[in-house]
């Protein structure tokens, strides 16, 4: 049938059937900016545009509904090649990240601002009440809205955005459009499915229903016949390769133990088989007619029942080591089962497999035993945390196409270079055969740093030469991506009366569940970003990770941190209640300052010997003085209603800025024929900034404009070998590694210049814009220089490379404040306000660290206090979706929020920055129980912190 | 998903077109709930827009307030001639977006126990105004809620209240952007220091919205008791079920918390 819309102000015929999706029809259309991320259930309104002047979500929308109806996109708000005001206002304010919630949140805006005038602060909540974003924290929006309005009057108006650092430098420091505002804004085509071609074939993964089980028998003849499909997948014909999906430096610490497809699911939508057909629909058939016998066994969900003396067994796999094999090997693999196929070690992570072990790991400083001798008050509690999901709103989505005989990956990832590194191994190429193109990535959070489904889809567009588009349902991303590791911590503390700690125990088991990934890393890192925060001489952790049924774990922004700091900084609260002191007291007392040695880090490597570092920027003292002024720290609170306890609490936090030793980033300048400069940058930029970092590294070295510097980021085919995006190296890698690169282009710069000027390369200077000087008074441009290169008797074009290495830790610190309000008949806690206090070295993107800093806290004290996913006794999530797993929005904002960077220099960093986003993860789950027991005299000990759970702890209910 | 989109000019058409299809059609108002990926009637082979049937719309009437099915929850936020209470009720409905295009028709046929605008609808002792084959007639909201949900709504009508009549609403979402867990709307009026005229409707306690006769009976004519006293009344009138959000000792202390909560508001008010 034909339709008539007025789409974004002019008529638009579309031929369309009327029961059709409006948002599938309108994709079709060229729309690209009505992006998915429920499925079509109407919970994330990331499909949303204007329907006669309101906003909707169009995935609720059948094309019948709208006929001779006005709607309206993102894509009417720009013109070629600028943007509206309001487009501008939203890049400039730090408030698009990822981008992918980004046009939906400019619809929304833009409706209010045709309404109302002036909008408050409640209604710009209302208007973004339905639009669910991952990234930004939201905080930033009611400054873009005030940016807006006022340039509706004055398209140049600049406002106070955010404070800004280093007067000295032209563009580190300062409130920059962000480079990739541009594309984000205008709604694209910016993401993996924008790219996909017509003709491509979808594929889609039969996943288990059951949480454990043997594949006895797999008949997939049905499916095969099926007219349209094009391939089947089993682990009957996979690559019998054995392999680890998550994205780290090689040799990895997490053991190989996945396979394409395994003769033993371990998990509830584990992978059986994969389907590759013409269409979605033909897939999906496929699907029902793949028959499948299991041989069940019973799943194993809990450490306790993991590590029970009879627990089933997920892992009887035959062992085997790369390096450090021990001598009973051939004993151990007498027990393997070969349906459970094999797990390969790099180097001993201490596992035992055979018993459910997935890592293990002690270490300590001092004498421990010595230390509780000489506490006067020994407190020990056990502390327990949730499985909670990333929930980046875009999907895990990959495109796979061949281009001649090479394979292109467009992948939404984290980790480019570490997925064609894996890549290359199952399918047996070389290297050079992949290329992995990382799109704009639509929120990552961790769950992109591993191989969730790319390795499949590459291999069956390797195998049939076809183009393959495999995006992950909402339900998919939450019982088969990656979640945060389960974890439960016991603590002991042992103190003088005075608070003087003297010793520290940490005994940390983790829930890894069906795979390895991350299971040695992650809850070391529970440990080495908590424990150092506090000076104690007796210190001593145990780590013990098991495998269980439950969906898969992995990284998640914080990488573990957030657990280790729940436990140790609530001790931390329990023990100053306790000794009758201020919380506050009791960490200054026993905090990290400049110049500490931090001798526990020794034992903290991943998987090797770790390097002792020296506390040389901490931001601690200012964040804790300034955060507890702002608060009012100790002054009186009184409740005005008697159902309601008010109450404050604090936590300090640390991370660090990336893996020294283990990390690396490369980068290339270029310059081109006019002066300017194209950047190669291997960083992965997740909507973070870090391309907006990089480009500044090398404009601020080289004293040019920023729009002099082009940057392509993240191909493998042309941007040099970086670890990827996690272990919050982005800035300090990426960016220390463009601005050698940098460093580099200044050298040849001056040796070029000293010829065509005649002097001395000493007596020169770079000067902006993009000239050198020399102090005699003459200069040569960029461009002079760039003609002179590339004429017949020059050198050659200008490229110099910068790669960026370290054996020194750079650790951002921070403190994290609430105050907040406990309905003692509800249970209900309602966030008053929440002050971070960060200290990021120099932030390079101040208004974007803002928003890493809002994002995280908002995404953590979702965690605290309503997330977890909920598993039913056979191991099947009951909550994947949003309907019933709830993230906190924008009506969930503390009422004043407030991010602040405290302004440190770090010796290590390029330009003196340190890392931002991740430890912004690590202060909401102990801030907010601390205050929640100052508010009730209740103290949570596994989070989250629900209603429930509050009045069970006040006696309200029984439990 | 649906192959058939039929779009009836004249109710009886549309009656005629589900009285044809049965089971395998569905009336389509906003589509919130039936154009839902995870609904039941996604699967639905027809459907039966109601879109042209001239539905829309709040008026003004002899003694009260007509609001067309097909007028969405945001546009009855938006209406001056409703209700403060009705506005607060549909504020909690959800968010914009979904407000924007549900419809207080396709509320009242969905009928969730959590239904958030309901509870005040009957606080405020409206009524529907249905259309069947048989004829129009007009329909009890509580008989609606009770099952006897054939035909199309046209309307609510919503009667003036009467100048001393106090409303009150609560509810409990999980999140700001949530379902209603548990709903309280009651209405009553102080009469000499009695409460006069009492209704209370409560949501999420069973498998529809419902009044709680028993508590409106126990304290019609008195004075507003002790929160202790209400509070246990209500719980021994609950029977909520266990889910994943909250057990049923959870969902029956919220109940009776929000009701007593209501109550006391609207006495105090
Ligand atoms: C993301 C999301 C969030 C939601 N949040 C809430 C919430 O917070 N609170 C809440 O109470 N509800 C909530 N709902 C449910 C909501 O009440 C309904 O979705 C909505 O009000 C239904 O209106 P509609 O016009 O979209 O109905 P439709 O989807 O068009 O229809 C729903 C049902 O009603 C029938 N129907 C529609 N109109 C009529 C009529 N005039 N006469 C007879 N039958 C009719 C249809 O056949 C269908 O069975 C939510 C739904 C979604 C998708
Ligand atoms: S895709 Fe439409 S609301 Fe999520
Ligand atoms: S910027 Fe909103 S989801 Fe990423």
């Amino acid at each position: 049938m034909r339709f008539v819309v007025n789409l974004n102000g002019s008529p638009r015929t579309i031929e369309a059937e009327a029961h059709e999706n409006l948002r599938e029809v309108l994709r079709r259309e060229g729309i690209l900016s009505v992006r998915a991320g429920c499925d079509g259930e109407g919970t994330c309104g990331s499909c949303a545009v204007l329907l006669d002047g309101r906003l909707v979500n169009t995935c609720l929308l059948l094309v019948g509904q709208v006929a001779g109806r006005e709607l309206r996109t993102v894509e009417s708000l720009s013109r070629v090649r600028e943007l509206s005001a309001l487009q501008t206002a939203f890049v400039d304010a730090g408030v698009v990240q990822c981008g992918f919630c980004t046009p939906a949140m400019l619809m929304a805006i833009f409706e209010l601002l045709e309404k109302v005038e002036n909008p408050t602060r409640e209604q710009v909540k209302d208007a973004l009440s339905g639009t669910f974003c991952r990234c930004t924290g939201y905080e930033q929006v009611f400054k873009a809205v005030q940016l807006a309005i006022e340039r509706r009057r004055d398209p140049n108006y600049k406002g106070f955005i955010a404070p800004e650092f280093r007067e000295e430098l032209l563009h580190v420091g300062k409130v920059r459009r962000k480079v990739d505002g541009y594309q984000l804004a205008r709604g694209g085509p910016a993401f993996v499915e924008d790219r996909v071609a017509p003709g491509h074939c979808h594929l889609k993964v039969l996943a288990s229903p059951h949480a454990h089980a043997y594949i006895r028998h797999v008949d997939t003849s049905q499916a095969e016949a099926l007219p349209g499909v094009v391939l089947v997948v089993t682990h009957k014909n996979c690559p019998d390769v054995w392999y680890n999906a998550a994205g780290q430096g090689f040799p990895e610490p997490s053991p190989y133990d996945h396979r394409m497809f395994a003769q033993k699911v371990l998990h509830v939508g584990d992978r059986v088989a994969a389907v590759v057909a013409e269409t979605e629909e033909i897939a999906r058939q496929a699907l029902d007619l793949i028959e499948v016998e299991y041989e069940l066994l019973p799943p194993v969900l809990t450490i306790d029942q993991a590590k029970a003396p009879d627990a089933p067994i997920l892992r009887k796999a035959h062992v085997e080591y790369v390096a450090g094999a021990p001598a009973d090997l051939d004993t151990y693999n007498q027990g393997a089962d070969p349906r459970d196929g094999h797990i390969i070690y790099q180097f001993p992570i201490h596992a035992d497999p055979h018993r459910n072990l997935a890592a293990s790991v002690s270490g300590g400083i001092g004498d421990i035993d010595q230390g509780f001798s000489e506490a006067e008050v020994i407190l020990e509690r056990t502390y327990e945390s949730a499985q909670v999901q990333c929930t980046p709103v875009e999907p895990h989505v990959v495109y796979t196409r061949m281009e001649a005989d090479r394979l292109v990956i467009h992948a939404s990832t984290q980790v480019p270079y570490h997925l064609r590194r894996i890549i290359s191994r199952i399918i047996g190429v070389p290297e050079n055969r992949i290329r992995v193109v990382k799109e704009r990535v639509g929120g990552g959070f961790g769950a992109k740093q591993d191989m969730v489904l790319e390795e499949v889809a590459a291999y069956c567009t390797w195998v049939t030469g076809r183009d393959i588009l495999f995006r992950m349902t909402r339900e998919e991303e939450f019982i088969a991506s990656r979640t945060r590791h389960v974890m439960r911590v016991r603590i002991k503390l042992g103190a003088r009366r005075d608070g003087q700690l003297t010793a520290i125990l940490m005994d940390l088991e983790a829930n890894t569940g069906p795979y390895g990934d991350h299971c040695l890393t992650v809850p070391m890192n529970a440990c080495s970003k908590s424990l150092p925060l506090l000076l104690c001489d007796n210190v001593l952790f145990h780590v013990h990770t098991y495998y269980s049924n439950i969906p898969p774990t992995g990284a998640y922004q914080g990488y573990g941190a957030p657990q280790g700091s729940y436990a140790l900084q609530l001790a931390m609260a329990e023990l100053a209640d306790e000794l009758g002191v201020d919380h506050l007291a009791l960490l200054e007392k026993n905090r990290v300052r400049d110049g500490s040695m931090l001798e526990i880090l020794r034992c903290l490597g991943e998987g090797r010997e770790g390097i002792p570092q020296k506390v040389f920027s901490c931001g601690l003292g200012p964040a804790l003085e300034q955060g507890a002024r702002m608060l009012g720290w100790g002054t009186p609170l009184e409740s005005p209603d008697p159902d309601v306890k008010i109450g404050r609490g604090v936590a300090i936090i640390q991370q660090g800025s990336g893996l020294p030793g283990l990390d690396s980033g490369n980068a290339a300048v270029t310059m081109f024929g006019d002066g300017t400069f194209m950047l190669l940058s291997g960083g992965t930029d997740l909507g973070t900034g870090l391309d907006t970092v990089t480009v500044k590294m090398v404009a601020e070295t080289l004293c040019t404009r920023m729009e002099d510097v082009a940057v392509i980021a993240a191909d493998t085919d042309t941007t040099p070998f970086d670890v990827g995006a996690y272990a919050s190296s982005g800035t300090f890698f990426s960016g220390g590694a463009a601005r050698n690169a940098a460093l580099g282009m200044k050298r040849l710069l001056f040796r070029e210049a000293a010829e065509i000027l005649g002097e001395p390369e000493e007596n020169l200077r770079l000067e902006f814009p993009s000239k050198v000087a020399s102090r005699s008074g003459c200069f040569v441009t960029y461009e002079q220089i760039a003609r002179y290169t590339q004429s017949g008797t020059g050198r050659g074009q200008l490229t110099a490379t910068g790669v960026f290495v370290t054996d020194k830790g750079s650790f951002p610190y921070g403190a994290h404040f609430c105050e907040l309000a406990v309905d003692t008949r509800t249970g209900k806690v309602k966030i008053r306000k929440y002050y971070a206090l960060q200290d990021a070295g120099t932030p390079i993107n101040p208004e974007l660290a803002l928003g890493q800093m809002y994002g995280g806290a908002l995404k953590t004290i979702g965690h605290a206090l309503y997330e977890q996913m909920l598993l039913d006794e056979q191991g099947r999530c009951l909550n994947a979706n949003f309907v019933d797993y709830k993230v906190p929005q924008i009506g969930d904002l503390p009422d004043d929020f407030q991010a602040v960077l405290i302004d440190t220099d770090d010796p290590f960093g390029p330009y003196g920055a340190k890392s931002i986003s991740e430890i912004s993860c690590n202060g909401a789950a102990p801030c907010i129980a601390a205050a929640i027991h100052d508010a009730v005299g209740v103290w949570m000990r596994t989070w989250p912190f629900t209603p429930e759970k509050i009045l069970e702890a006040l006696g309200t209910l029984e439990s | 998903m649906a192959s058939h989109f039929h779009q009836p000019e004249r109710i009886e058409e549309a009656l005629r077109f589900k009285q044809e299809l049965g089971e395998a059609a569905y009336f389509l108002a906003g589509g919130t709930e039936v154009n839902n990926s995870k609904s039941k009637a996604a699967q639905a082979e027809h459907l039966i827009w109601l879109g042209k049937l001239g539905l829309g719309g709040i008026k003004r009437r002899e003694g009260g307030v007509s609001i067309g099915a097909m007028t969405t929850l945001q546009e009855m936020l938006e209406s001056e001639l409703l209700h403060p209470a009705i506005h607060q009720a549909a504020r909690n409905h959800a968010n914009r977006n979904i407000r924007n295009v549900a419809t207080i028709g396709g509320h009242l046929a969905t009928c969730r126990s959590c239904a958030d605008v309901i509870p005040v609808l009957l606080a405020l002792r409206a009524w529907l105004r249905v259309a069947t084959l048989s004829g129009e007639l007009e329909r009890d909201i509580e008989r609606w809620l009770l099952g006897e949900r054939d035909g199309i709504v046209l309307s609510v009508e919503v009667p003036d209240p009467p100048a001393d009549l106090r409303v009150a609403l609560e509810c409990h979402t999980r999140t700001a952007n949530d379902v209603s867990l548990i709903t309280a709307g009651v209405s009553l009026r102080n009469e000499q220091g009695c409460m006069r005229d009492l209704i209370v409707a409560a949501g999420g306690v069973a498998a529809s919205v419902v009044r709680l006769h028993e508590v409106e009976a126990a304290l019609e004519g008195k004075p507003l008791p002790s929160r202790e006293e209400v509070e246990s009344l209500v719980a021994g009138q609950v029977n909520p079920i266990a889910d994943i959000r909250g057990s049923a000792d959870f969902k029956r202390h919220l109940a009776a918390t929000l009701v007593e909560r209501a109550l006391r508001k609207a006495w105090n008010r």
